[in-house]
Protein backbone atom coordinates (compact mmCIF):
# COMPACT_ATOMS: atom_id res chain seq x y z
CA UNK A 1 0.00 0.00 0.00
CA UNK A 2 1.46 2.88 -0.87
CA UNK A 3 0.68 6.48 0.44
CA UNK A 4 0.68 9.30 -2.00
CA UNK A 5 0.89 12.67 -0.36
CA UNK A 6 0.78 14.96 -3.70
CA UNK A 7 -2.64 16.05 -4.73
CA UNK A 8 -3.48 14.76 -8.26
CA UNK A 9 -4.61 17.13 -10.04
CA UNK A 10 -6.19 14.56 -12.36
CA UNK A 11 -9.99 15.32 -11.70
CA UNK A 12 -11.10 11.67 -13.28
CA UNK A 13 -8.64 9.86 -10.76
CA UNK A 14 -9.74 12.38 -7.78
CA UNK A 15 -13.71 11.19 -8.48
CA UNK A 16 -13.13 8.08 -8.75
CA UNK A 17 -10.70 7.98 -5.09
CA UNK A 18 -13.79 9.26 -3.50
CA UNK A 19 -15.67 6.88 -4.98
CA UNK A 20 -13.82 3.92 -3.87
CA UNK A 21 -13.15 5.28 -0.57
CA UNK A 22 -17.03 5.86 -0.25
CA UNK A 23 -17.62 2.75 -1.31
CA UNK A 24 -15.00 1.11 1.21
CA UNK A 25 -16.97 3.07 4.01
CA UNK A 26 -20.12 1.89 2.93
CA UNK A 27 -19.23 -1.67 3.53
CA UNK A 28 -18.05 -0.84 6.89
CA UNK A 29 -21.39 0.68 7.83
CA UNK A 30 -22.90 -1.97 6.42
CA UNK A 31 -21.47 -4.57 8.41
CA UNK A 32 -21.35 -2.97 11.37
CA UNK A 33 -25.37 -2.37 11.28
CA UNK A 34 -25.51 -6.24 10.10
CA UNK A 35 -23.71 -7.89 13.07
CA UNK A 36 -25.49 -9.28 16.20
CA UNK A 37 -22.64 -8.29 18.53
CA UNK A 38 -21.46 -4.93 17.90
CA UNK A 39 -17.31 -4.25 18.24
CA UNK A 40 -16.23 -1.02 18.84
CA UNK A 41 -17.03 1.02 16.07
CA UNK A 42 -13.57 3.35 16.30
CA UNK A 43 -11.33 -0.03 16.41
CA UNK A 44 -13.48 -1.87 13.42
CA UNK A 45 -12.60 0.80 11.19
CA UNK A 46 -8.79 0.82 12.40
CA UNK A 47 -9.23 -3.18 11.61
CA UNK A 48 -10.21 -2.60 8.40
CA UNK A 49 -7.47 -0.26 7.69
CA UNK A 50 -4.95 -2.31 8.80
CA UNK A 51 -6.63 -4.96 7.02
CA UNK A 52 -6.01 -3.01 3.70
CA UNK A 53 -1.81 -3.52 4.15
CA UNK A 54 -1.13 -5.98 1.56
CA UNK A 55 1.66 -7.84 -0.11
CA UNK A 56 1.12 -6.88 -3.61
CA UNK A 57 2.04 -6.92 -7.18
CA UNK A 58 2.56 -4.42 -9.52
CA UNK A 59 1.49 -5.54 -13.04
CA UNK A 60 0.51 -4.21 -16.02
CA UNK A 61 -3.21 -4.23 -17.22
CA UNK A 62 -5.06 -2.46 -20.34
CA UNK A 63 -1.99 -0.34 -20.34
CA UNK A 64 -2.24 1.18 -16.83
CA UNK A 65 0.46 -0.54 -13.75
CA UNK A 66 -1.60 -1.65 -10.71
CA UNK A 67 -1.25 -3.64 -7.65
CA UNK A 68 -2.30 -6.55 -7.52
CA UNK A 69 -2.98 -7.82 -3.92
CA UNK A 70 -1.29 -11.05 -3.36
CA UNK A 71 -0.89 -11.60 0.41
CA UNK A 72 -3.38 -10.68 3.03
CA UNK A 73 -0.28 -9.41 5.62
CA UNK A 74 -2.57 -7.00 7.19
CA UNK A 75 -5.69 -9.19 8.30
CA UNK A 76 -2.84 -12.01 9.29
CA UNK A 77 -1.77 -9.09 11.49
CA UNK A 78 -4.99 -8.59 12.93
CA UNK A 79 -5.38 -12.30 13.22
CA UNK A 80 -2.20 -12.29 15.64
CA UNK A 81 -2.82 -9.78 17.73
CA UNK A 82 -6.13 -10.39 18.61
CA UNK A 83 -7.63 -12.70 21.31
CA UNK A 84 -9.27 -15.82 19.30
CA UNK A 85 -13.00 -14.44 20.59
CA UNK A 86 -12.58 -10.98 19.75
CA UNK A 87 -10.75 -11.68 16.61
CA UNK A 88 -14.41 -13.57 15.51
CA UNK A 89 -15.71 -9.73 16.43
CA UNK A 90 -13.50 -8.28 13.80
CA UNK A 91 -12.76 -10.71 11.20
CA UNK A 92 -14.87 -9.33 8.54
CA UNK A 93 -13.72 -5.60 9.14
CA UNK A 94 -10.04 -7.07 8.38
CA UNK A 95 -11.21 -9.21 5.45
CA UNK A 96 -13.12 -5.81 3.82
CA UNK A 97 -10.11 -4.04 4.49
CA UNK A 98 -8.40 -6.77 2.48
CA UNK A 99 -11.04 -6.65 -0.34
CA UNK A 100 -10.82 -2.71 -0.68
CA UNK A 101 -7.37 -3.39 -2.68
CA UNK A 102 -9.56 -4.76 -5.40
CA UNK A 103 -11.58 -2.07 -5.29
CA UNK A 104 -8.56 0.36 -6.06
CA UNK A 105 -7.80 -1.93 -8.75
CA UNK A 106 -10.88 -2.05 -10.41
CA UNK A 107 -11.13 2.14 -9.78
CA UNK A 108 -7.49 2.54 -11.50
CA UNK A 109 -8.72 0.65 -14.21
CA UNK A 110 -12.30 2.27 -14.41
CA UNK A 111 -10.11 5.88 -14.42
CA UNK A 112 -7.65 4.81 -16.54
CA UNK A 113 -10.43 4.00 -18.89
CA UNK A 114 -12.61 7.42 -18.45
CA UNK A 115 -9.52 9.59 -18.83
CA UNK A 116 -8.79 8.23 -22.40
CA UNK A 117 -12.64 8.65 -22.70
CA UNK A 118 -12.35 12.26 -21.39
CA UNK A 119 -9.39 13.03 -23.24
CA UNK A 120 -8.57 11.57 -26.12
CA UNK A 121 -5.19 10.26 -26.53
CA UNK A 122 -3.42 11.81 -29.62
CA UNK A 123 -5.61 14.74 -30.10
CA UNK A 124 -4.19 17.89 -29.96
CA UNK A 125 -6.86 19.23 -28.49
CA UNK A 126 -6.07 17.52 -25.32
CA UNK A 127 -2.47 18.43 -24.89
CA UNK A 128 -2.59 21.81 -25.90
CA UNK A 129 -6.19 23.82 -24.48
CA UNK A 130 -5.20 27.05 -22.94
CA UNK A 131 -2.28 29.18 -24.41
CA UNK A 132 -3.29 31.98 -22.77
CA UNK A 133 0.48 31.96 -20.56
CA UNK A 134 2.31 30.66 -23.46
CA UNK A 135 5.67 31.35 -24.87
CA UNK A 136 8.24 29.85 -26.90
CA UNK A 137 11.88 29.41 -25.79
CA UNK A 138 14.24 29.12 -28.05
CA UNK A 139 16.46 25.91 -26.63
CA UNK A 140 19.73 25.39 -29.26
CA UNK A 141 21.61 28.41 -30.36
CA UNK A 142 21.69 26.97 -33.71
CA UNK A 143 18.86 28.89 -34.89
CA UNK A 144 16.94 32.71 -34.93
CA UNK A 145 14.30 33.62 -32.17
CA UNK A 146 10.85 32.83 -32.42
CA UNK A 147 7.52 34.12 -31.75
CA UNK A 148 4.25 33.46 -30.50
CA UNK A 149 0.78 34.71 -31.31
CA UNK A 150 -2.10 33.16 -29.81
CA UNK A 151 -4.04 33.88 -32.49
CA UNK A 152 -1.89 32.78 -35.48
CA UNK A 153 -1.31 29.44 -33.62
CA UNK A 154 -4.74 28.77 -32.28
CA UNK A 155 -5.99 29.01 -35.80
CA UNK A 156 -3.48 26.32 -37.08
CA UNK A 157 -4.07 24.29 -34.38
CA UNK A 158 -7.24 22.97 -35.92
CA UNK A 159 -5.87 22.07 -39.27
CA UNK A 160 -3.05 20.15 -37.61
CA UNK A 161 -2.40 16.80 -39.21
CA UNK A 162 -0.77 13.73 -37.83
CA UNK A 163 2.27 12.64 -38.85
CA UNK A 164 4.09 9.46 -37.98
CA UNK A 165 7.06 10.12 -35.81
CA UNK A 166 10.71 8.79 -37.31
CA UNK A 167 12.95 9.60 -34.46
CA UNK A 168 16.06 6.99 -35.35
CA UNK A 169 15.93 8.57 -38.42
CA UNK A 170 15.64 12.43 -37.46
CA UNK A 171 18.51 11.64 -34.92
CA UNK A 172 20.57 10.08 -37.72
CA UNK A 173 20.48 13.09 -40.07
CA UNK A 174 21.49 15.38 -37.43
CA UNK A 175 23.91 13.24 -35.51
CA UNK A 176 25.64 10.96 -38.14
CA UNK A 177 24.70 12.48 -41.46
CA UNK A 178 25.18 16.12 -40.97
CA UNK A 179 27.84 17.30 -43.12
CA UNK A 180 29.00 20.16 -40.91
CA UNK A 181 31.33 19.41 -38.18
CA UNK A 182 30.08 18.19 -34.72
CA UNK A 183 29.53 21.38 -33.41
CA UNK A 184 27.20 22.80 -35.71
CA UNK A 185 24.25 20.06 -35.73
CA UNK A 186 21.12 21.78 -36.80
CA UNK A 187 18.43 20.42 -34.08
CA UNK A 188 15.31 19.51 -36.25
CA UNK A 189 12.78 20.62 -33.25
CA UNK A 190 14.65 23.53 -31.99
CA UNK A 191 12.00 25.44 -29.63
CA UNK A 192 9.95 24.90 -26.74
CA UNK A 193 6.49 25.84 -26.37
CA UNK A 194 6.13 26.34 -22.23
CA UNK A 195 3.13 27.58 -20.27
CA UNK A 196 0.48 25.84 -22.62
CA UNK A 197 -1.84 23.94 -20.42
CA UNK A 198 -3.38 20.58 -21.46
CA UNK A 199 -7.35 19.94 -21.47
CA UNK A 200 -8.73 21.16 -18.32
CA UNK A 201 -8.78 18.50 -15.54
CA UNK A 202 -6.68 15.93 -17.56
CA UNK A 203 -3.54 16.29 -15.24
CA UNK A 204 -1.73 15.43 -18.44
CA UNK A 205 2.29 16.37 -18.34
CA UNK A 206 4.01 17.41 -21.53
CA UNK A 207 6.64 19.23 -23.39
CA UNK A 208 6.12 20.53 -26.69
CA UNK A 209 8.26 21.72 -28.92
CA UNK A 210 8.46 23.08 -32.14
CA UNK A 211 10.25 22.12 -35.98
CA UNK A 212 12.87 24.04 -37.61
CA UNK A 213 10.69 25.05 -40.18
CA UNK A 214 7.80 26.03 -38.10
CA UNK A 215 4.83 24.10 -39.05
CA UNK A 216 5.62 20.91 -36.98
CA UNK A 217 4.59 20.66 -33.34
CA UNK A 218 5.99 17.13 -31.07
CA UNK A 219 4.29 16.85 -27.84
CA UNK A 220 5.93 14.23 -25.70
CA UNK A 221 3.69 13.09 -22.98
CA UNK A 222 4.44 10.49 -19.80
CA UNK A 223 4.49 7.34 -22.31
CA UNK A 224 3.85 8.39 -26.29
CA UNK A 225 4.89 10.90 -28.53
CA UNK A 226 2.79 12.71 -30.98
CA UNK A 227 3.98 14.58 -33.99
CA UNK A 228 1.14 16.97 -36.50
CA UNK A 229 2.16 18.78 -39.39
CA UNK A 230 0.32 22.14 -40.76
CA UNK A 231 0.67 23.78 -43.77
CA UNK A 232 1.18 27.16 -42.29
CA UNK A 233 4.03 28.57 -39.65
CA UNK A 234 2.52 27.89 -36.06
CA UNK A 235 4.57 30.72 -34.84
CA UNK A 236 6.92 33.54 -36.11
CA UNK A 237 10.27 32.93 -37.05
CA UNK A 238 12.75 36.15 -36.08
CA UNK A 239 15.47 36.52 -39.30
CA UNK A 240 18.26 34.01 -39.47
CA UNK A 241 20.89 34.55 -37.08
CA UNK A 242 23.90 36.00 -39.11
CA UNK A 243 26.28 34.40 -36.73
CA UNK B 1 -28.00 33.27 17.71
CA UNK B 2 -25.65 35.28 20.08
CA UNK B 3 -23.65 31.68 20.89
CA UNK B 4 -23.15 30.78 17.80
CA UNK B 5 -21.73 34.61 17.52
CA UNK B 6 -19.63 34.59 20.01
CA UNK B 7 -18.09 31.04 19.17
CA UNK B 8 -17.34 32.91 15.62
CA UNK B 9 -15.72 35.60 17.13
CA UNK B 10 -13.48 33.50 19.09
CA UNK B 11 -12.48 31.38 16.46
CA UNK B 12 -11.68 34.37 14.35
CA UNK B 13 -9.50 36.06 16.98
CA UNK B 14 -7.79 32.72 17.66
CA UNK B 15 -6.89 32.25 14.06
CA UNK B 16 -5.76 35.71 13.69
CA UNK B 17 -3.71 35.62 16.68
CA UNK B 18 -2.32 31.80 15.59
CA UNK B 19 -1.25 33.96 12.04
CA UNK B 20 0.62 37.04 14.21
CA UNK B 21 2.41 34.24 16.32
CA UNK B 22 3.11 32.32 12.68
CA UNK B 23 4.57 35.47 11.28
CA UNK B 24 6.44 36.52 14.72
CA UNK B 25 8.18 33.27 14.21
CA UNK B 26 9.55 34.05 10.92
CA UNK B 27 13.11 34.17 10.87
CA UNK B 28 14.21 38.26 10.94
CA UNK B 29 17.61 39.41 12.13
CA UNK B 30 20.64 37.92 10.40
CA UNK B 31 23.94 36.92 12.68
CA UNK B 32 26.43 39.70 12.09
CA UNK B 33 29.54 39.32 10.34
CA UNK B 34 31.28 38.29 13.90
CA UNK B 35 29.02 35.85 14.72
CA UNK B 36 29.02 34.25 11.64
CA UNK B 37 32.62 33.31 11.55
CA UNK B 38 32.82 32.54 15.40
CA UNK B 39 30.14 30.11 14.05
CA UNK B 40 31.69 28.62 10.80
CA UNK B 41 35.43 28.48 13.37
CA UNK B 42 33.65 26.53 15.51
CA UNK B 43 31.78 23.94 14.36
CA UNK B 44 34.51 23.36 11.39
CA UNK B 45 38.18 24.96 12.74
CA UNK B 46 39.45 23.64 9.08
CA UNK B 47 37.64 26.66 7.67
CA UNK B 48 39.59 29.02 9.24
CA UNK B 49 37.06 31.93 8.45
CA UNK B 50 38.70 35.48 8.45
CA UNK B 51 36.39 37.81 6.18
CA UNK B 52 32.77 37.52 5.58
CA UNK B 53 32.40 38.96 2.20
CA UNK B 54 28.69 39.87 1.48
CA UNK B 55 25.88 37.68 3.37
CA UNK B 56 23.44 36.76 1.27
CA UNK B 57 19.74 36.07 2.04
CA UNK B 58 18.06 33.99 -0.37
CA UNK B 59 14.53 34.27 1.40
CA UNK B 60 13.05 33.90 4.44
CA UNK B 61 15.11 30.81 5.73
CA UNK B 62 17.68 30.62 3.40
CA UNK B 63 20.80 32.24 3.20
CA UNK B 64 24.44 32.25 1.53
CA UNK B 65 27.62 33.30 3.02
CA UNK B 66 30.64 33.61 0.55
CA UNK B 67 33.77 34.23 2.57
CA UNK B 68 37.83 34.18 2.76
CA UNK B 69 39.57 32.28 5.40
CA UNK B 70 43.06 33.18 6.93
CA UNK B 71 44.94 31.02 4.32
CA UNK B 72 43.23 33.36 1.56
CA UNK B 73 41.14 30.34 0.15
CA UNK B 74 37.44 31.75 -0.78
CA UNK B 75 35.22 29.14 0.16
CA UNK B 76 31.05 29.38 0.66
CA UNK B 77 28.87 28.65 3.67
CA UNK B 78 25.15 28.02 3.52
CA UNK B 79 22.73 28.87 6.44
CA UNK B 80 19.47 27.74 6.70
CA UNK B 81 16.81 28.93 9.78
CA UNK B 82 15.63 26.06 11.30
CA UNK B 83 14.35 25.31 15.23
CA UNK B 84 13.95 29.04 15.64
CA UNK B 85 17.41 29.87 14.88
CA UNK B 86 20.24 30.53 12.01
CA UNK B 87 22.03 26.94 11.67
CA UNK B 88 25.42 26.58 9.52
CA UNK B 89 24.39 24.01 7.00
CA UNK B 90 27.32 23.31 5.37
CA UNK B 91 30.85 25.15 4.57
CA UNK B 92 32.14 24.17 1.23
CA UNK B 93 34.68 25.59 -1.61
CA UNK B 94 34.00 28.17 -4.17
CA UNK B 95 33.27 26.23 -7.49
CA UNK B 96 29.68 26.41 -8.90
CA UNK B 97 27.49 24.42 -6.92
CA UNK B 98 23.26 24.62 -7.43
CA UNK B 99 21.50 24.99 -4.26
CA UNK B 100 17.74 23.77 -4.63
CA UNK B 101 15.96 25.07 -1.62
CA UNK B 102 12.59 23.19 -2.91
CA UNK B 103 14.17 20.02 -5.30
CA UNK B 104 10.27 20.20 -7.19
CA UNK B 105 10.21 23.66 -7.69
CA UNK B 106 13.44 24.88 -9.99
CA UNK B 107 12.29 29.00 -9.23
CA UNK B 108 14.13 27.61 -6.36
CA UNK B 109 17.19 26.60 -7.35
CA UNK B 110 20.27 29.53 -6.96
CA UNK B 111 23.69 29.27 -8.66
CA UNK B 112 26.29 29.87 -5.72
CA UNK B 113 29.80 30.07 -6.62
CA UNK B 114 33.03 31.97 -4.83
CA UNK B 115 35.82 31.94 -7.48
CA UNK B 116 39.33 32.46 -6.38
CA UNK B 117 41.25 35.55 -7.86
CA UNK B 118 44.66 33.44 -8.07
CA UNK B 119 42.51 31.45 -10.37
CA UNK B 120 42.18 34.50 -12.51
CA UNK B 121 39.00 33.94 -14.33
CA UNK B 122 37.12 36.49 -16.29
CA UNK B 123 34.10 34.97 -16.62
CA UNK B 124 31.49 31.74 -15.85
CA UNK B 125 29.88 30.62 -18.98
CA UNK B 126 26.52 28.33 -17.28
CA UNK B 127 24.82 26.14 -19.41
CA UNK B 128 21.96 23.87 -19.50
CA UNK B 129 22.22 21.10 -21.05
CA UNK B 130 19.86 18.43 -22.44
CA UNK B 131 20.55 15.72 -24.42
CA UNK B 132 19.44 14.75 -27.60
CA UNK B 133 17.98 11.25 -28.03
CA UNK B 134 15.66 8.91 -29.17
CA UNK B 135 13.97 5.89 -28.16
CA UNK B 136 11.99 3.16 -29.97
CA UNK B 137 10.11 0.36 -27.35
CA UNK B 138 7.58 -2.27 -29.17
CA UNK B 139 6.21 -3.21 -25.84
CA UNK B 140 4.50 -0.82 -24.85
CA UNK B 141 4.63 0.79 -28.41
CA UNK B 142 6.69 3.86 -28.41
CA UNK B 143 8.56 6.05 -30.91
CA UNK B 144 9.82 9.06 -28.67
CA UNK B 145 12.52 11.81 -29.97
CA UNK B 146 13.81 13.89 -27.49
CA UNK B 147 15.70 17.61 -28.80
CA UNK B 148 18.79 19.11 -27.99
CA UNK B 149 18.73 21.92 -25.27
CA UNK B 150 21.67 24.16 -24.81
CA UNK B 151 21.23 27.26 -22.89
CA UNK B 152 23.49 29.26 -22.08
CA UNK B 153 24.03 32.84 -19.57
CA UNK B 154 27.81 34.32 -18.60
CA UNK B 155 28.96 35.64 -15.27
CA UNK B 156 31.75 38.07 -14.40
CA UNK B 157 33.79 36.89 -11.61
CA UNK B 158 36.73 39.52 -12.13
CA UNK B 159 35.26 42.46 -10.16
CA UNK B 160 33.32 40.21 -7.83
CA UNK B 161 34.89 36.97 -7.10
CA UNK B 162 31.42 35.35 -5.22
CA UNK B 163 27.86 35.00 -6.48
CA UNK B 164 24.08 34.11 -5.69
CA UNK B 165 22.01 34.01 -8.67
CA UNK B 166 18.33 32.50 -9.49
CA UNK B 167 17.77 30.64 -12.69
CA UNK B 168 16.63 32.93 -15.84
CA UNK B 169 13.51 32.55 -16.34
CA UNK B 170 13.48 30.51 -19.51
CA UNK B 171 15.53 27.91 -17.81
CA UNK B 172 12.99 27.22 -14.75
CA UNK B 173 10.34 26.94 -17.33
CA UNK B 174 12.36 23.92 -19.38
CA UNK B 175 13.25 22.37 -15.79
CA UNK B 176 9.71 22.82 -14.47
CA UNK B 177 8.02 21.01 -17.39
CA UNK B 178 10.82 18.22 -17.05
CA UNK B 179 10.50 17.79 -14.06
CA UNK B 180 6.44 17.51 -14.22
CA UNK B 181 7.01 14.95 -16.99
CA UNK B 182 9.58 12.67 -15.01
CA UNK B 183 6.78 12.85 -11.97
CA UNK B 184 4.02 11.36 -14.42
CA UNK B 185 6.08 8.67 -15.49
CA UNK B 186 4.91 5.62 -14.16
CA UNK B 187 6.74 1.77 -13.07
CA UNK B 188 5.54 -0.37 -15.59
CA UNK B 189 6.43 -3.20 -13.25
CA UNK B 190 8.18 -4.25 -9.79
CA UNK B 191 11.56 -3.60 -10.77
CA UNK B 192 11.34 -0.22 -12.41
CA UNK B 193 12.69 2.22 -9.70
CA UNK B 194 10.58 5.26 -9.26
CA UNK B 195 12.58 8.16 -9.21
CA UNK B 196 13.55 9.32 -12.67
CA UNK B 197 15.97 11.69 -13.22
CA UNK B 198 15.82 14.57 -15.04
CA UNK B 199 18.25 13.86 -18.13
CA UNK B 200 18.70 18.14 -17.98
CA UNK B 201 20.93 19.73 -16.03
CA UNK B 202 23.16 22.53 -15.76
CA UNK B 203 26.91 23.03 -16.12
CA UNK B 204 29.76 25.22 -16.64
CA UNK B 205 32.65 26.34 -18.38
CA UNK B 206 35.07 28.89 -16.37
CA UNK B 207 36.93 31.24 -18.98
CA UNK B 208 39.87 33.09 -18.27
CA UNK B 209 41.07 36.72 -19.41
CA UNK B 210 42.31 35.06 -22.66
CA UNK B 211 39.39 33.84 -23.66
CA UNK B 212 40.58 30.36 -22.73
CA UNK B 213 38.91 27.28 -20.87
CA UNK B 214 40.56 26.80 -17.72
CA UNK B 215 40.47 24.74 -15.12
CA UNK B 216 40.66 26.59 -11.51
CA UNK B 217 42.63 24.73 -9.15
CA UNK B 218 42.92 26.95 -6.25
CA UNK B 219 38.98 26.90 -6.07
CA UNK B 220 38.29 23.64 -6.12
CA UNK B 221 41.07 23.43 -3.07
CA UNK B 222 40.04 22.73 0.05
CA UNK B 223 37.67 20.41 2.13
CA UNK B 224 33.61 20.50 2.99
CA UNK B 225 31.59 20.15 5.92
CA UNK B 226 27.90 19.62 6.65
CA UNK B 227 25.74 20.11 9.33
CA UNK B 228 22.34 19.74 7.89
CA UNK B 229 20.92 18.05 5.15
CA UNK B 230 20.62 20.61 2.62
CA UNK B 231 19.74 19.95 -1.72
CA UNK B 232 22.98 20.88 -3.07
CA UNK B 233 24.34 19.99 -6.84
CA UNK B 234 28.19 20.08 -7.96
CA UNK B 235 27.95 20.69 -11.42
CA UNK B 236 30.37 19.56 -13.87
CA UNK B 237 32.21 21.28 -15.98
CA UNK B 238 31.73 21.51 -20.04
CA UNK B 239 34.40 21.29 -22.33
CA UNK B 240 33.94 23.30 -25.64
CA UNK B 241 33.81 20.43 -28.01
CA UNK B 242 30.73 19.22 -25.95
CA UNK B 243 28.76 22.07 -27.30
CA UNK B 244 26.86 22.92 -29.89
CA UNK B 245 27.73 25.87 -32.36
CA UNK B 246 25.47 28.47 -33.79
Amino acid sequence: MQFNFDLPNNIITIIFSVLSWGFISFLVIRQFLKQEVKPVLWRAILVALIGLGAFSLNITLFHTSVKLPILPLGVWFVYFLLKKTTFQLYRRFAWIGFWANFVFLIATLLSALTHSWVYPKGQVSTYVANVNDAAIIRIVPSTSEAYFHKEQFMKQLKELKPTPIESDNWYRAIVLESESPSNYRKEKFPYQLVGAMPKWGSGIATEIYIEEDSKGILITTANQQYYYRSTEPLIERGADSDE
Amino acid sequence: MNKKKIIILVSLAAIALIVILFYNAQPKDFPNDKQLIENMNGHYPEAGALKVQAATRLDERHAVVPFISSDDHYGVSYWIWKGLKWKLARVDTGEPKLWKLNANDPSTYYLVWNIDPKDQLNRINYYLIGPRGYSITQKPESNIYTPKIQKQFSSAVEEQTYGVLQLPEEWVQIMSSSLQLNKARQPSDIFQNRSFGSPIHVAWMPINQAEEMKNPIYTFNGGHYQLEKINLDYLQIINQDELELP
